[in-house]
Order: structure tokens, then C-alpha cells, then sequence
């Protein structure tokens, strides 16, 4: 276990290919160091959706790195987000056979003053588990979601089978786009997991909450087990995670692992 | 709890828990289920639950329906039953049925306390792959020193945490082939049969002896003993 400094995270990542695809098209980062984690889903159906991913990816973290004594600010991330399109969308424009190729981003900062930065387009997502109760810190830009949102469907599942999956926003499909922002305070003891949907459409939040809750203190852990469960279930798409967690290891003193023997 | 889980030509769109005692499916936007389709009726269907029991009910629907291929009125669901509605389907997973007396002790060893989104702390749905693989054996453990001495828990969720929060934590996984002991915190690793883990998992045999936090218990598929 690295032994870093307070606040301290630890960061874990699993990326695999599920059970039916036959590429991996999601590409993650994370660095405890910079207190950055990063995930990019590349767009299925399409051509080169895996080299979409890498490319925004590795395009965001090197504007990121550039960022004087590593204090990431908000216009930081909405620069690092235009930059990841440029890179995506001056390649699909240039090679007739990446054309239309793009991808999710979801990413965080977990930055020295305690508080966490978030940025997102698409439908990978970032969820905090604090005090037993799971929460998406951030909204899908899918058909689905915003149909759900503006009282079209009762829920995202009731929908037409045939709109999912349906992004709203792709970062590399157009000449901009704009990424949602959002600041919270990151607290000792809360759990961070940022995943492609080939994670979500296989396990339940409530599951989701468990697996943190239970492996939380051991990321690498706790990473390995959603995948497997995910490929378990079915592994209908890429699955990918990654795990953020404040706890130090040996010191589960959060609620959900209160029992034990006495 | 009991769950359904439903899907429409072999995709799985959702899984839900039968958490009101009766959850009603139709078209129209006010079921607890709805089905967008015009062949769903706008309330074509309710289950009654009551604790692990459920009852399956046709509010007489245009298209009817089915389980398990019968056209039926009225119905008491059965695990793994499978309810058609127009070209949706409904599966219906029965709880791991522990009695709830003995759901109290397990919570010593914690099976998931986490919560949802506020929901009121309900036992979780057990995570049983939803798919119908060949029934495999549920796994249990039996404690055989400290104060629990003689107490069983079943396995029946993806994973379940042992040990001392603080000191060692290990947890079981229940995975298709099999059940997997793996170290999570402390800086003692949990033993079994004698010899001591490293940080792979484990994959459990039937009678291997575990030891955790100082207690021993031993694990066991159901099929083998009861």
C-alpha cells in the first residue's frame, strides 16, 4: 500500500473486454500522486471508438499536467476537455475511416484544498459512497436520461430498448462541446468510483453501494470484484472502474463494515 | 426480497425488487412497472407480495398473461418463473429464503449493511447471477470457536465480509464456479487449513478450515450437509 500523504487517496483500476465484445474500447488513467482519475468509454458501433478513448484520454491529462504546482482549476479541466476533442475530432475528420468516431470522458480531481472537481460528457459516470449511501455525482447526456428528465418516460429502463445507449453528448463527433462541471467537498472516509456503463447496465446501484462499502478500504480489491461481477452477469459490453478511496487500509471504521465479531 | 428481472429478446432492461406488497405493470405511467408498448395494456398486470410469497395477477389484460408459456389469471410465482407480456419478459427470483431470525445473526458478519440512495435498511435482494445457471451449490460457513461458536451463515450474496473491522477484514465471493476467500484489510492475512493466504484469492473447498481474527469456522456447500 502506498503510504501518500494526507488527504491520501488510493486509486485502483480494472479495465477489461467483458464477455461478448471482442475490443476494449474504454481507456482509463489514474495517479494518486496528482489526485487525478480519468475514464473514457469509446462510441460502439463506431470505427476506432478504442483509439477516441486513448486519444481524449492522453490529450486531457497532458493539458492537466501543465497545471502550475498541480492546482486544477475549473477552466483547467474545461480546456483539457476542448483539448481531448480537438484531438479526437482533427484525427475523425482527417482518416476517412475514423470518421465519426468519439467517446465518453468522466473525469476527477481530487485537489489539496479537499474539494473535488468533476467534469463529464456522456454516459460514463462518477458515484461517491459516503455514510452507506451511493450517489451519482454526475448526469448522462443519453436519449434516455433527458427523455427521463423531461417527464417523457418514468424511468430510463421504461424506454424504447432501441434509444439506448444514445449519447447526447460525445466528446470528438463535433468541433466543440461542452462538458458538465461539478465542485463537492471530498470528505475522510468516502469511497469514488468512476465507470463505463458496461458496469451500470450489468449491476444495481444497491450492489454497487455493497461492493464499495464492503472492499472500499482495499481499491484494487474492490475494483477486481465489480468487474468480475459485471463479466458474471453477462459482460455485455467493456466493463471498466475506477476506484478512489480515502480509507487507510486496516481502518474500516465506516459503517457498513460495523459488525464483525465481538 | 424477491426480484424481477426484466428483458426483451434476451437483453436484460432492468432488475427490480418487489419492495412494495403490491407493484403493479402496465402501460400506463402511474404502474410501478411500466411498459411502454401499445401491447401492454394500461394495467395489465399486479404481484402481491407478501414477505417471500408472490402473487402473480392478470387485471384483464387485452393480450393476456403468461408464465412459463400458460396464459394464467392468477398465479403464485415460483422462483426462476419467467411472466410474458407482449414481448416482454418478467423473471421472477425468489429470495435466498433465509428465516429471519437467522438473517439477524448474519448480520454480525455484515452482508452488505449498504444502502441505496436512503432506501430504508430492507435485507438486500440476494445477487444471485440472474441468469439460470445450473443451480449451484449454496455455500455456508459454520463457526467453530469464540462466542458464535455453532452458528451458521449462508453465502448466499456475491460477497460477504468477515472479520474485525480494524484489525482483519477478509471477504467471500460467490462467483459462478465456485467461492473465493480474498484478504481486504489488516496486516494479518486470514488462514486456511493451517497455512496463511497471500494476496490472490482462494478459491474455497468444501470442509477447508478458516481461520479470521482469531475465529475458526468451517466452510461447506449446503447440498453436502442439512
Amino acid at each position: 500500500m502506498t503510504q501518500a500523504g494526507p488527504p491520501g487517496w488510493r486509486m485502483a483500476m480494472r479495465s477489461d473486454v467483458g464477455r461478448v465484445r471482442t475490443r476494449n474500447e474504454d481507456f482509463g488513467f489514474c495517479d494518486e500522486a496528482l489526485g487525478v482519475a480519468l475514464l473514457a468509454d469509446g462510441m460502439g458501433g463506431h470505427a476506432g471508438g478504442d483509439i477516441a478513448a486513448r486519444l481524449a484520454v492522453e490529450a486531457w491529462i497532458e493539458r492537466i499536467r501543465k497545471c502550475p504546482g498541480a492546482l486544477i482549476e475549473e477552466r483547467d479541466l474545461r480546456v483539457a476537455v476542448a483539448d481531448a476533442n480537438r484531438a479526437v475530432f482533427a484525427l475523425a475528420s482527417a482518416d476517412p475511416a475514423l470518421r465519426r468516431m468519439g467517446t465518453t470522458l468522466v473525469g476527477g480531481c481530487f485537489r489539496p484544498d479537499g474539494t473535488l472537481l468533476t467534469c463529464n460528457v456522456g454516459d460514463s459516470r462518477l458515484y461517491r459512497l459516503r455514510d452507506a449511501v451511493l450517489s451519482c455525482l454526475t448526469r448522462d447526456h443519453s436519449v434516455l436520461r433527458e427523455q427521463c428528465d423531461a417527464g417523457m418516460i418514468e424511468s430510463e429502463a421504461s424506454g424504447p430498448p432501441a434509444l439506448r445507449g444514445l449519447l447526447t453528448r460525445a466528446v470528438g463527433v463535433a468541433g466543440w462541446v461542452v462538458p458538465d462541471l461539478t465542485i463537492s467537498m471530498a470528505q475522510m472516509g468516502d469511497i469514488y468510483l468512476l465507470c463505463s456503463d458496461g458496469l451500470t447496465e450489468m449491476l444495481a446501484d444497491a450492489e454497487i453501494a455493497e461492493i464499495l462499502g464492503a472492499l472500499g478500504g482495499n481499491p484494487p480489491l474492490a475494483a477486481e470484484h465489480l468487474v468480475n461481477l459485471a463479466n458474471d452477469r453477462g459482460g455485455m459490453d467493456n466493463v471498466s472502474v475506477i476506484v478512489v478511496s480515502s480509507r487507510t487500509p486496516g481502518n474500516a471504521t465506516s459503517s457498513e463494515v460495523k459488525a464483525g465479531f465481538r | 426480497m424477491p426480484r424481477l428481472i426484466l428483458s426483451m429478446d434476451g437483453l436484460v432492461l432492468k432488475e427490480m425488487a418487489l419492495e412494495k406488497e403490491r407493484t403493479t405493470i402496465g402501460r400506463k405511467p402511474h404502474n410501478d412497472i411500466q411498459i411502454d408498448n401499445l401491447a401492454i395494456s394500461g394495467e395489465h398486470a399486479a404481484i402481491v407480495t407478501i414477505l417471500n410469497d408472490a402473487f402473480l395477477e392478470d387485471m384483464n389484460s387485452t393480450n393476456g398473461t403468461y408464465v412459463n408459456g400458460q396464459p394464467v389469471k392468477k398465479h403464485v410465482l415460483q422462483d426462476k418463473d419467467v411472466i410474458e407480456l407482449g414481448k416482454y419478459r418478467l423473471k421472477f427470483l425468489a429470495d435466498g429464503a433465509t428465516p429471519q431470525s437467522e438473517q439477524d445473526e448474519a448480520m454480525t458478519f455484515s452482508q452488505g449493511a449498504a444502502q441505496a440512495e436512503g432506501r430504508p435498511a430492507a435485507p438486500e435482494p440476494a445477487t444471485a447471477p440472474p441468469s439460470p445457471a445450473p443451480a449451484a451449490a449454496i455455500g455456508m460457513i459454520q463457526i467453530l470457536s469464540g462466542t458464535h461458536a455453532g452458528r451458521t451463515l449462508e453465502l448466499s450474496k456475491s460477497l460477504t465480509t468477515l472479520g474485525k473491522p480494524g484489525s482483519q477484514v477478509a471477504v467471500i465471493t460467490r462467483r459462478p464456479h465456485g467461492y473465493f476467500i480474498t484478504h481486504v484489510e489488516g496486516t494479518v492475512f486470514p488462514v486456511v487449513n493451517g497455512r496463511a493466504l497471500d494476496a490472490q484469492a482462494y478459491r474455497l473447498n468444501d470442509h477447508d478450515i478458516i481461520e479470521i481474527a482469531g475465529v475458526k469456522m468451517e466452510f461447506f456447500s449446503q447440498t453436502s450437509e442439512s
